[in-house]
């Protein structure tokens, strides 16, 4: 694994394992190794590498909320800004515990758009009324409410 | 008849109603110098009132003060009127921040009325700047 500027090269057994833990997580480094032909000990170091640097973010799960009785909504919020205050809109977004992604885009304007969770209407307008509207710089909102959602999955990476 | 025809008559008819029930309520009512000076002061931006025209969809007017309040009411778009008058946000606006009574009762008695459109604004417009001078005038 080397570093050049910030970009980690990955050789293509890293490859491999992250494509191969992407799959399922809950895999051993055992099942790993042999699904790869190498040994478990080889896996366990590699992946230990790709926590320190950072390329394996964390470890987490996918819990399908609607199974354990947690009604949501999510709605995608986009959100116009005075240029100057954008950046620290975006930081004020990312830190309410009700945004689950922030992204910025420059396409005619300068935009922020959020993904936002919330248990109902009532409550996600009442934190884009009473966090977001508020927030210097904020200029206008649009928001619409996801009704059907026909696929989430998050980007998987290739064989190299 | 026409719809703006409508608007009209009923719009007149119904001021006269909040004009009626205003009064009503102003009679129990004495209004101190310390009342009238937070119904007229300027809020911080937490306490400012946003208008939106839907959930989650805000127009970039907001208003600090009642009189920019009155004003905001003239130039917001309708929709935005509505949404807020029939979910109460005005009344809570009025009880919460500016902590008036008068004017929190008064949009109550317009919100009874069930005004759409130009009618609507016009009622509120009336109700708002009403109060706003009643303030003025005892200031």
């Amino acid at each position: 694994m080397k570093r050049k500027n910030q970009v980690v090269s990955l050789d293509t057994l890293d490859w491999q394992i992250l494509q191969a833990i992407q799959e399922n997580s809950k895999q051993t480094y055992s099942e790993v190794g042999r699904r790869l032909g190498v040994a478990h000990s080889t896996v366990y170091d590699r992946i230990r590498k790709m926590e320190k640097s950072g390329i394996i973010k964390k470890w987490t799960v996918d819990i399908d909320l609607e199974k354990i009785g947690i009604n949501y909504i999510t709605a995608c919020m986009t959100v116009y800004t005075d240029p100057k205050e954008s950046e620290n809109v975006a930081k004020r977004l990312s830190e309410a515990k009700e945004v689950l992604e922030v992204s910025m885009s420059l396409s005619e304007e300068l935009l922020i758009i959020a993904k936002v969770f919330a248990r109902d209407q009532e409550e996600l307008h009442s934190f884009i009324a009473k966090k977001v509207a508020p927030l210097q710089g904020v200029m206008r909102i649009r928001t619409s409410i996801v009704t059907k959602k026909i696929k989430e999955e998050r980007f998987l990476i290739g064989k190299k | 008849m026409g719809k703006n025809e409508n608007y009209k008559r009923f719009g007149i008819y119904s001021l006269i109603v909040v004009e009626t029930v205003s009064q009503h309520i102003g009679e129990h009512h004495t209004l101190t110098s310390s009342s009238s000076a937070r119904t007229f002061r300027t809020v911080s931006r937490e306490n400012a009132f946003y208008f939106f025209t839907s959930v989650g969809n805000y127009t970039g007017q907001r208003a600090m003060s009642l009189e920019e309040f009155a004003q905001k009411i003239r130039e917001v778009e309708i929709a935005s009127l509505e949404f807020h008058l029939y979910r109460g946000d005005f009344e809570k606006w009025s009880d919460k921040v500016l902590e008036d009574n008068i004017l929190t009762k008064r949009i109550a008695a317009v919100k009874l009325l069930e005004p759409v459109g130009n009618a609507l604004r016009d009622q509120l417009d009336f109700t708002v700047t009403k109060r706003l001078e009643e303030l003025k005038s005892k200031e």
